[in-house]
């Protein structure tokens, strides 16, 4: 079976130290108590990866996984579903192999409270799960009204799409209705927020639809910052590829939208400019997904301070919270960033769980972007700690080179496409 | 310079692009199955930029000498 031999690759991979359990059954499947108990909060990159590492670092220990969801739509490449040339199926992933060949247990309820004094999950369902470590990974959510109107309500109007699935599908079905010669408007938040570079792949995409299907329609991006990730390598790609159509308007030039107004299918700017648009996407501002809020686990900046070295909450003993809700120093709210973080926040449970020493944490993050199918640009950097916290290391990373052949461009598409493939598999598919 | 990380986090940094295993699902080159002095030797090319490459070389900077060595002995010896 092709289950094993990958159980027993991964197993490998991980450098498993509990060698015993490892092929035979899980720790909940058997009578034996199990070594410890770690309690997962959030399916998605950062918490499905912790998962699977704990079970593969060290399979004597007990993993629960909780998630409302049973199947996990990507935000990354819900950007190429906008454009037409991938579907929704295409990015949608199930937990059968975390909870067959890897063995955790997965619950698909909502966790809705947390007790950090009794080390005890509640979940909506009624369940009470027990933790010796916590693992918080809920992602972002949005502050509705933060942009005066924009409600849950307007985001059926106005969608978002920055929660991959029914909204997704949404901005495609308007763009598809819109006319030729509309007008796309996007309201872009400022730092920090999930994807930097997302909005500016969104108009890429966006504008690669309207060219091949409403070539007179243009793209508005309303921004609430002057600048923005990879910005000289997407202004010349959106200049090569697509001439004029897309225009960006910084914070400077009165960018930042700050009311919507979804019966007239326009938003306000903060100078008092109105904007009508056909359709209108509009990425409000988003801080710590509401669990994580609520257990008292961020700060006043609604994001969620966390040792630098293992991600264990400032807070509250014994709670790791990794990926979009944590503060990860110089780290960008990216999925890429959230399996690492996964990883390191797993090693370092295992380690505390074990009495073992903290391991040198070494990150890494990549994103990838495409101006068009053949024409991709990506941002990486290797991170470390130093007295500034997380940061990149110097004259290493950075973004791909301004000046390039072809070759580079569709390469990195290539790649992008073999990144997504490969951090499937290392998050859910395998 | 900052502390040595460790062998098997670098290893799992490689997993996100290379597949769990290094056994790569799609475009980018697998990674199972190589000796510490040949995935040393690329690591070191692409370091100083002797060998072509997307974004490797990007990367590849990142690391110490040191980190490449272990990187390079974790792999060979755990992604068979
Ligand atoms: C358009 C777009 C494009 C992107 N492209 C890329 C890209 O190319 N590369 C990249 O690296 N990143 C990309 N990202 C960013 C990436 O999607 C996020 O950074 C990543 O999803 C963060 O992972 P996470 O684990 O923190 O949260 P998520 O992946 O959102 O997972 C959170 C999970 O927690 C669950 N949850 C929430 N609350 C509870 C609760 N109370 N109980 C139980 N479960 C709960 C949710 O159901 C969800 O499944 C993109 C984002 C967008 C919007
Ligand atoms: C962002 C994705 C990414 C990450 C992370 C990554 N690689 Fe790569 N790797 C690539 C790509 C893409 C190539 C192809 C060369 C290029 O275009 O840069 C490659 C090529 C290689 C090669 C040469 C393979 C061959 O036969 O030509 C080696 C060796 C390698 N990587 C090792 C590593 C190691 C070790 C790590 C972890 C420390 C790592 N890579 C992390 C994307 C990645």
């Amino acid at each position: 079976m092709v289950s094993k031999l990958s159980r027993r690759r991964f197993t490998k991979l991980a450098g498993a130290v509990g060698a015993s359990s490892a092929f035979g059954l899980s720790a909940c499947a058997t009578m034996e108590p199990p070594k410890a108990r770690v309690v997962v909060i959030g399916g998605g990159f950062g918490g499905a990866t912790a998962a699977k590492y704990v079970r593969a670092i060290d399979p004597a220990i007990h993993v629960t996984l909780v998630e409302p969801g049973r199947t996990f739509v990507t935000c990354p490449f819900s950007n190429y579903v906008l454009a037409g040339f991938k579907t929704i199926n295409d990015i949608t992933h199930n937990y059968n192999a975390l909870a067959g060949m890897h063995g955790a247990r997965v619950v698909h309820d909502t966790a809705s409270g947390i007790d950090p004094a009794k080390k005890a999950v509640t979940l909506a369902g009624g369940e009470t799960l027990q933790y010796d470590k916590l693992i918080v990974a809920p992602g972002i959510d949005f502050r509705w009204g933060a942009i005066d109107g924009y409600t849950e309500a307007a985001a059926e109007i106005m969608p978002h799409a920055w929660r991959a699935g029914p909204q997704t599908l949404l901005l495609r079905r308007q763009l598809e209705a819109m006319a030729d010669g509309g007008l796309v408007i996007m309201s872009v938040p400022a730092n920090p927020f999930r994807c930097p570079p997302g909005p500016y792949e969104r108009a890429a995409m966006i504008a690669h639809y309207l060219k091949g299907n409403k070539p007179r329609s243009k793209i508005l991006i309303l921004d609430a910052k002057d600048n923005f990730s990879k910005q000289p390598l997407f202004q010349d790609g959106w200049k090569a590829v697509y001439g004029d159509m897309i225009e960006w308007v910084p914070l400077s030039k009165d960018g930042k939208v700050t009311r919507a107004i979804p019966g007239e299918m326009t938003v306000v700017s903060e100078f008092g400019q109105n904007h009508k648009g056909a359709v209108v996407n509009v990425i409000p501002p988003q801080f710590a997904g509401a669990i994580a809020r609520n257990a008292g686990l961020a700060n006043q900046t609604g994001w969620c301070p966390v040792n630098q070295t293992t991600f264990e909450s400032t807070i509250h003993k014994d709670i790791h919270v990794i990926g979009d809700a944590c503060l990860a120093g110089a780290m960008p709210k990216s999925g890429f960033a959230a399996n690492s973080q996964g990883k390191v926040a797993a090693l370092s449970a295992v380690n505390a769980i074990n009495g073992r020493p903290t391991a040198a944490p070494t990150y890494v993050n990549t994103c990838y972007s495409l101006i068009a199918p053949d024409y991709g640009i990506s941002v990486t950097d290797v991170y470390r700690i130093t007295d500034q916290g997380i940061a990149p290391t110097p004259n290493a990373g950075g973004i791909s080179p301004r000046q390039a052949d072809r070759a580079q461009r569709t390469g990195e598409a290539r790649y992008a496409e073999g990144w997504y493939a490969a951090m499937s598999q290392d998050i859910w598919d395998a | 310079m900052a502390q040595n990380a460790s062998p098997q986090l670098l290893t799992f940094s490689c997993a996100g692009c290379h597949g769990p295993g290094g056994h790569s699902p799609s475009t980018i080159p697998s990674l199972f199955g190589r000796t510490a002095d040949s995935i040393a030797e690329i690591l070191r090319a692409f370091r100083t930029d002797q060998r072509p490459a997307t974004i490797m070389n990007r990367i590849a900077k990142g690391y110490s000498d040191a980190e490449i060595d272990a990187v390079a002995r974790e792999l060979a010896t755990n992604w068979k």
